[in-house]
């Protein structure tokens, strides 16, 4: 079975056709990590570069991501039974104060679309959630959106959170969101900035490496 | 000159006796505005604005009948009800009695008033949630272009009322951009959002009113489409999700005007204020004499001070006079 079929009809959107598909290459015997890897992953990574050089848009990902998380459901307890690993793990939320969730959400559908697994706090997440989540969960990345500019300076809270944890020498700490900028990063002492939900999981899955 | 004649003269691209203002100082900043000046429309009569941003649209949606559609099934869908009548009587004259308050108020002082109107997209949202919306266009653009065709018939008879109580434009709000993009592709605007704003701009148009849009963000790959809408006004052309003024300069200050400049992202309660000054100076360097009127790109946020506000409408009360 060819799965770059699965690929194809993930870019493509086709929720029920991936679905069929997943479960094809799944009754053919074909291990799940190869099923991931090949079929909706690689779709995942075709539709973040699209994304990056502005080739799609937000409708076209979310309809992609929603195919990908239909064979990923199909796949999980199988990813688990091969004892596949994921690459790395992250939590992820938008700042306390900040409810806007869309760009939160883009990121992690392209972070679990690098096969990372994340952990999403929801939005209005304060910056001692997120620390105690990251020593808690053992994760290697934490991931701050904030949309207004009134909440963007929780981020600098999250550093210094993980800081007096003494966490920060484990944790990679990005930030994202409209009003960000690398100026900001560098001043809050974050360790990446990025300006879009693709190049965000390209710096993380790099971070993990 | 009045706000109304010098606003009015700036959409239409001919001589004024200074640059208009106007800002959307309320929403966040109303307690401290009121505290220093005595009132928020204190503060606009002292810095003299000259329109005014009336809301109190009669709500669109029939409530009762979304939330017992929307607590009926899993997930709330186009397609739940496109058949079902959830827009409200347009018609109702006691739902524009503020608007007609609000328009007499502002009309005593001379200023150009405008009122906003719902825009197809935005208006969506608060329905189906920007996320699920966007996920829609994809999913279910028949549906979507239906309920949009009944949204820009309300929009018309709503029109009808705004033009009878006196409004000088009318001002559609509808989010299309991010930060660096368009929020869903060209295609699916010319498709699903061009034909129906045109409906409502033709119409705002024919009954001798002006029409202008508000769009955060990175809209350049539909600025054609919104010339081609005839448009008279936009705000903010957000230079910080990358709207350069050159382009605007360049391409379209024969199309349309545009109503901003005072960016809340980057500048106003951001900057220090020698840099806000520098700032200001520099938008006032670009735009002054030109079809611009000078607004804040949204409403003031609230860790902007008083001092901060203060200090910048001084500036700009001092430069459009200039």
């Amino acid at each position: 079975m060819d799965l770059q079929e699965i690929s194809l009809q993930l870019q493509a959107g086709k929720v029920k056709m991936v679905k069929t598909l997943v479960q094809e290459a799944i009754d053919a015997g074909i291990p799940a990590a190869q099923i991931l890897e090949e079929g909706l992953l690689a779709g995942m990574s075709v539709i973040g570069e699209k994304f990056k050089n502005n080739e799609i848009f937000v409708p076209e990902v979310l309809i992609a991501a929603r195919a990908m998380n239909t064979g990923a459901t199909l796949l999980k307890p199988l990813l688990a039974s091969e004892g596949v690993q994921s690459i790395g793990k992250v939590c992820i939320g938008t700042v306390q104060g900040d409810l806007h969730d869309i760009g939160k959400n883009l990121v992690k559908m392209m972070l679990e679309g690098k096969g990372i697994e994340v952990i999403d706090l929801g939005t209005d997440v304060s910056p001692e959630t997120f620390v105690q989540t990251a020593k808690d969960e053992g994760c290697q990345i934490i991931c701050c959106s904030a949309l207004l500019t009134t909440t963007m300076g929780v981020m600098a809270d999250v550093v210094k959170a993980a800081e007096e944890a003494g966490i920060r020498d484990q944790v990679k700490i990005m930030i994202g969101g409209a009003p960000i900028t690398e100026a900001f990063c560098r001043q809050i002492g974050a360790d990446a900035y990025t300006s879009d939900a693709a190049s965000a999981a390209d710096c993380a899955a790099a971070f993990l490496q | 000159m009045t706000g109304t004649e010098r606003v009015r003269n700036v959409i239409l691209g001919k001589p004024v006796d200074r640059q208009p203002i106007y800002g959307w100082v309320s929403a966040n900043l109303s307690e401290q505005i009121s505290e220093k000046w005595g009132s928020v429309a204190a503060f606009e009569d002292a810095y003299e604005f000259d329109a005014a941003h009336i809301f109190g649209v009669p709500d669109t949606f029939v409530r009762p009948l979304i939330e017992k559609i929307q607590a009926e099934n899993e997930e709330f869908t186009p397609d739940l009800i496109v058949d079902e009548p959830v827009f409200t009587d347009p018609d109702r004259e006691e739902d524009y009695d503020y608007m007609r308050r609000e328009i007499a108020f502002h009309k005593e002082r001379g200023r150009f008033c405008y009122v906003q109107a719902p825009g197809f997209f935005e208006h969506f949202n608060g329905i189906f949630g920007i996320e699920n919306h966007l996920l829609y266009l994809a999913m279910y653009p028949d549906e979507l272009n239906e309920l949009y065709a009944k949204q820009a018939e309300w929009t018309v008879h709503f029109i009808d009322h705004c033009v009878a109580a006196g409004v000088d434009m009318i001002h559609f709000s509808d989010d299309w951009g991010s930060q660096n993009n368009l929020l869903f592709s060209p295609k699916t605007w010319w498709e699903l959002i061009y034909p129906h704003m045109k409906k409502v701009v033709d119409h705002a148009h024919a009954c001798g009113v002006f029409a202008s849009l508000h769009s955060d963000g990175c809209v350049e790959k539909v600025v054609d489409g919104i010339a081609k809408l005839g448009l008279d006004v936009v705000h903010p052309w957000q230079e910080s999700a990358g709207m350069s003024y050159d382009l605007y300069l360049n391409n379209y200050a024969d199309k349309f005007a545009i109503l901003g400049g005072v960016c809340v992202q980057s500048a106003l309660g951001i900057l220090p204020q020698p840099q806000l000054e520098a700032e200001i100076r520099r938008v006032f360097g670009l735009l002054k004499g030109k079809r611009w009127i000078c607004c804040t790109t949204h409403f003031v946020q609230d860790h902007c001070s008083i001092e901060d506000l203060t200090f910048a409408y001084d500036l700009i009360y001092k430069l459009a006079r200039e």
